[in-house]
């Protein structure tokens, strides 16, 4: 079975811990979900299982992808997806340039147009494939960096607040769409919000981030 | 609405495009016979066939063309690899070298590269020192060499830091390091995913620069006479001359030469157009093929090459930078002596007074041009929303060849009988600190998010408000480079201030020009440290106000 | 001397008629006193040529002493060259502005053909500026400048004639003609050049090499004759080419101006240069750009010469300013102090047999500069050609050499 797992990890910035150490395992089919605050360092926890964490960060602990240590490694080989806040679809790119960045070489002439017209298809994204991110609207948009991403292959998917900026009819139909997709690949999903709904609907494991998480030792330490 | 932008456009671009349209059309008319005060009453086409019977005219076209292609491909090509590398952990070393260089002026820069190149220069010196003493230097062609390749290099060297700076400039309004990360996630290095991702972007945002440094190359003069040949000269150089000949007959075939100039320029610049648009259609593919990797030998061969060349071009104007300063302290200084024999701040001493005269006009004169340029560009971008279709217009300036030109803009000011004026100068100036001013702040105009503009509106601020207190704050870098870049570039004109001032305003760059005909190594280096240093002080400030630069 | 583009001196030819031309175009004398009182309180912008330290601090100091004698304010509007206040002048002829912006130019040669040509000169008033007393009148230098005629439309300011300099360690002895150079050359490859025509000094050096191939001369003072240039020249491009295999970069490249021919010298790239002011050298060896192991010489059969001048602007604001000016610089005070290698090292226009006693014993007394030959030793003064040939040998230089 494939697994996400986080052992013994714990951040710090300029010599102050942001937590830690902690430890989780993120396994299909549920997404897990990371909740916590604003500033608790979600979003370094991420960054870090995702190999973007700038250099200024000390970290220890490591993070396993199927058995397989990933946090040495460069982004690049991780093989995690992400799927950002913002789309991040490339502007210079059509919607089918997007899709074929992602989809590996593997892939060649007639079989990697096919694979796309096909994931275009089901997202119901047929016709658009030609244009440029700036002429779809925002649910569509959402719809084809989700293409982008699973097209890449990855082995565990994460979700940092990609809901959030989406209103409240296309949050919920895109996260539902997500979920299956990700229950349907068997891929461990670890989500992050400060959303309880998001938790919710995923049904399954919450990490809870908060001042104790963080500041284990907070009796010695003032709170920021 | 729409008409009232179309009219206050009209009146911003005004100032600056009907002078250079009537200048322009002034000094064309010579090229086809008609100059009433050179006795040239009726319009014919011999000055074209005086052209094109000039000895060497394809020699000098051709020097011309190589060392303006080579240099403009090879300053595109360190660029991208310099920001490539700025955008990363060495962001600061590069901008600073960057800075630096582009606060040397041309022709100081093309004096100390002369003088560490040539076969007399101080590697050979070096060599000689510490190698076996060498009696005469060799007899070799190093610089002014025939195919233009010496000013090729000191293009290189004078105009990629240009391009660093506007391209990290846009790096910032690309939001690149999002893109990138997203790119990484879906597999792909740093390297190639900057190669797909932000380049061709970078391009789009490049396109205004690179059209400036493909004209500059075209066009030089000042280093063009140092380290260019002169058997025949290049193609700018030899309207120079003509211009310049006690011949008077021969300003027709100037005014023809440069008609054929800036038809040239333009056509080469439409071609480059052409071209690179092809090239980005060829390159499409390759995009979104899915390829997640270089050659491991082609990224690691690129990076040691150009990195190579990159740290042996800083060297170099390292280098020519320290015998600037070497020289200005100089006495006699023979070859084959590493150093010189003595040293002394004798030319600094017989100097400084002068110097310190006329530096304050100078300096007052770029700060008002920025100033103004900096108001005409607000103004411009605020009320009008940009020159819009004017734009080519304003460029024209930067790849026209200014003797010609300005020699329109010069009778112009002249009819006006407000030549030698402060207003005529501080105009003349404003002709070319404001297409770089505008250069530099456009774009960051146009992508700063309007929704900061917007939500100050519905709190309740007025226009005015806004601009001062939201839009202009938010666009504090970009306004202290383009002062900054808008004061340089005021401190170095030449030919406007002389024809606007009549002669009667000196300046450093003036000082530097006509003393550098006088064959003074001394002299000359010290007025071009002058000058370095009054700009240096400028970046510094700007550093200061706006971020980075 | 490297102040204008080209330059000429009449020499030898059409003297009979000189002297008489001279009286002849009918100048009428100003009231001086009058003219002294216009000028007092008049800004004069003098045009000239700024490329050397120490003729701006020379004119410097003219324009202080102008203040304090004569209540002028003279205003040395710096030139990178001459042609700058030519193209001025020539632009407000155009839109006919009558209060120009130059009220006084330094310049000679083609510049003054071309001004005085279209009429654009103040003139004739050599004659009544009294310190003109003191030049000869009737030597030639001063009837025609470029052949063209003066009449009195410019004032003489300063002497010049081509000298040639070498590195005494290198070149042990003067060769002192062209046949001595070209055979120097050829024994020492790689260290003899020119700079490169249309540059002034370079096509003085084709003009030389043109006037010493011929022993009769006048050819030389009628108009080229396209059709018999290429056999009037023969001599000249034969010496060329047996010359350039040898020069500096086998003749593929050469200095830009004299200015680059002395620094290569310096530099120890070249042996020779030459330059029009004979004093070239020992004001560079003053200001360390020599060694002081240069040493001048001259050419057997002579060489070209010529003189510089002051002329007015037919549009001039302050013409009265200028008159004074014009008086002033060509004074005797002045020109000595303009002679003196220590300050500017310019031959005097004035004839010393015409100076009062004290102001002769003055001028001998003057040192002569580390590398200057004396004036006996100048030899003799060659003519300029017509002006039409110099742009047919600058064609035929760029056409042979630079194509």
């Amino acid at each position: 079975m494939s697994s996400l797992v986080v052992e013994e990890a714990t951040l710090s910035l300029g010599g102050r811990d942001l937590f830690g150490p902690l430890s989780f395992g993120v396994e299909p089919p549920k997404p897990t979900t990371l909740i916590g605050p604003s500033g608790v360092g979600k979003s370094s926890l991420i960054n870090w299982i995702g190999g973007h964490l700038p250099p200024e960060f000390r970290t220890t602990g490591r993070v396993l992808l199927n058995g397989r240590r990933i946090d040495e490694l460069v982004p690049e080989k991780r093989r995690v997806g992400i799927l950002f806040q913002d789309d991040l679809l490339f502007p210079h790119m059509t919607v089918r340039e997007n899709l074929g960045f992602a989809l590996p070489r593997t892939y060649r002439g007639r079989a990697r147009q096919l694979r796309i017209d096909d994931a275009l298809d089901k997202a119901g994204l047929g016709d658009l494939g030609g244009r440029f991110p700036h002429q779809l609207s925002g649910g569509q948009r959402a719809r084809a960096a989700l293409l982008r991403v699973l097209l890449a292959e990855p082995q565990a998917l994460i979700l940092d607040e990609p809901f959030s900026k989406l209103d409240q009819s296309l949050r919920q139909s895109f996260r539902a769409a997500v979920f299956a997709i990700g229950q349907e690949r068997g891929l461990p999903i670890l989500q992050v919000s400060h959303d309880p709904s998001d938790a919710e609907a995923a049904g399954g494991p919450v990490i809870s981030l908060t001042a104790p998480a963080r500041f284990p030792f907070d009796k010695i330490m003032p709170l920021r | 609405m729409k008409r009232w932008k179309g009219l206050s456009r009209g009146l911003f671009v005004a100032p600056i495009v009907i002078p250079v349209a009537v200048g322009t059309v002034i000094a064309v008319l010579p090229a086809f016979g008609y100059f009433p005060a050179l006795g040239g009453d009726r319009f014919s086409l011999a000055p074209w066939r005086a052209l094109f019977a000039a000895p060497g005219l394809a020699t000098s076209l051709m020097t011309t063309l190589i060392a303006a292609l080579l240099a403009s491909f090879f300053s595109l090509l360190l660029a991208f690899f310099c920001v490539y590398h700025a955008d990363g952990y060495r962001r600061l070393p590069i901008l600073r070298a960057a800075g630096a260089i582009l606060a040397t002026p041309h022709a100081a820069l093309a004096i100390g590269l002369a003088f560490v190149l040539a076969p007399s220069g101080w590697l050979f010196r070096l060599w000689s020192w510490c190698c076996g003493p060498l009696d005469v230097p060799p007899d070799w062609t190093i610089i002014q060499d025939r195919n233009g390749l010496a000013l090729a290099l000191v293009l290189v060297i004078k105009e990629t830091p240009f391009l660093i700076l506007t391209g990290y400039a846009a790096l910032g309004r690309l939001g690149a390091p999002h893109y990138l990360q997203a790119a990484q996630a879906l597999g792909y290095s740093r390297a190639i995913a900057w190669a797909k991702i932000v380049a061709p972007q970078l391009f789009r945002q490049w396109r205004y620069p690179l059209l400036a440094v493909i004209a500059y190359a075209f066009s030089v003069t000042d280093m063009a006479q140092i380290v260019g040949p002169n058997a025949p000269p290049t193609f700018p150089l030899r309207i120079l001359q003509w211009m310049n000949d006690p011949d008077i007959s021969l300003r027709f075939t100037a005014a023809a030469a440069a008609v054929l100039h800036l038809v040239l320029v333009g056509g080469f610049l439409l071609a480059g157009g052409v071209l690179l648009r092809l090239l980005g259609q060829a390159f499409r593919p390759w995009l979104s093929n899915g390829s997640r990797d270089f050659p491991r030998w082609l990224c690691l061969s690129a990076n040691v090459l150009l990195g190579g060349v990159s740290m042996s071009l800083v060297l170099l104007a390292a280098t020519s930078f320290a015998m600037l300063i070497l020289w200005s302290l100089a006495g006699l200084w023979p070859f084959p002596d590493p150093w010189p024999m003595d040293m002394s701040l004798d030319h600094w001493r017989d100097q400084s007074g002068m110097i310190l005269r006329i530096a304050a006009p100078a300096i007052l004169l770029a700060l008002a041009a920025s100033v103004l340029a900096a108001a005409l560009a607000i103004a411009l971008l605020e009320i009008a929303a940009g020159a819009g279709a004017a734009l080519p217009l304003l460029y024209v300036p930067l790849v026209f060849p200014d003797i010609v030109f300005m020699l329109g803009i010069a009778f112009l000011l002249i009819l006006f009988g407000i030549q030698g004026s402060w207003p005529a100068i501080l105009w003349a100036h404003l002709l070319f600190v404001f297409p770089y001013f505008y250069l530099s702040l456009a774009d960051s105009w146009r992508t700063l998010d309007p929704r900061y503009r917007r939500s100050a509106r519905s709190l309740g601020a007025g226009r005015w408000r806004v601009l001062f207190r939201i839009t202009l704050p938010l666009l504090r870098g970009p306004l202290a480079q383009g002062l900054a870049i808008g004061f340089a570039v005021s401190l170095s004109l030449y030919l406007p201030t002389i024809l606007a001032a009549a002669g009667r305003l000196e300046t450093l760059a003036t000082a530097a020009i006509q003393l550098s005909s006088a064959g003074n190594r001394h002299v000359t280096a010290l007025y071009a440290l002058a000058q370095c240093a009054v700009i240096w002080l400028a970046f510094s400030l700007a550093h200061r106000a706006g971020g980075h630069v | 001397m490297k102040f204008a583009r080209r330059t000429v001196l009449l020499g030898t030819l059409a003297l009979g008629g000189t002297a008489r031309m001279f009286r002849a175009h009918g100048e009428t004398r100003l009231d001086w006193a009058a003219t002294l009182k216009k000028a007092r309180g008049q800004e004069v912008f003098f045009n000239a040529w700024a490329g050397d330290e120490r003729i701006n601090a020379y004119i410097a100091w003219a324009a202080d002493e102008l203040s304090k004698r004569h209540g002028i304010g003279l205003h040395h509007v710096k030139l990178g060259a001459t042609a700058e206040a030519v193209s001025r002048i020539l632009a407000e002829k155009a839109v006919g502005q009558a209060r120009g912006s130059v009220d006084l130019l330094w310049l000679n040669g083609e510049n003054f053909a071309a001004l005085k040509g279209r009429d654009l000169l103040y003139g004739p008033f050599l004659e009544s500026v009294p310190s003109a007393r003191y030049i000869d009148a009737a030597n030639p230098t001063f009837t025609a400048d470029f052949t063209v005629p003066i009449e009195g439309y410019e004032a003489p300011w300063g002497l010049a004639q081509l000298v040639f300099f070498r590195a005494s360690r290198r070149v042990p002895e003067s060769p002192d003609s062209l046949a001595k150079i070209a055979a120097w050359a050829a024994a020492h490859p790689g260290r003899f050049t020119y700079p490169a025509p249309p540059d002034f000094h370079g096509t003085t050096f084709l003009k030389q090499v043109l006037l010493d191939s011929y022993e009769d001369r006048t050819l030389f003072s009628r108009p080229a004759d396209p059709a018999q240039f290429p056999a009037h020249t023969q001599k000249l491009w034969d010496y060329l080419d047996t010359l350039h295999p040898h020069l500096w970069r086998q003749g593929k490249n050469f200095p830009k101006d004299s200015a680059q021919h002395r620094q290569l010298v310096a530099d120890g790239e070249a042996d020779i240069y030459f330059a029009f002011n004979p004093a070239d050298a020992s004001s560079a060896i003053a200001q360390k750009l020599l060694p002081p192991t240069i040493v001048p010489f001259t050419l057997q059969g002579g060489t070209i010469a010529n003189a510089h001048f002051l002329a007015i602007p037919a549009n001039a604001s302050s013409k009265e300013g200028a008159l004074v000016a014009v008086d002033f610089l060509m004074s005797p005070e002045a020109q000595r102090r303009k002679q003196d290698p220590r300050i500017w090292g310019d031959p005097t226009i004035l004839d010393e047999a015409r100076l009062p006693a004290a102001e002769r014993d003055a001028f001998t007394a003057l040192p002569l500069g580390p590398a200057t030959p004396r004036a006996e030793a100048l030899g003799a003064k060659l003519a300029e050609p017509h002006p039409s040939w110099v742009m047919l040998l600058q064609q035929g230089w760029a056409k042979r050499y630079a194509a």
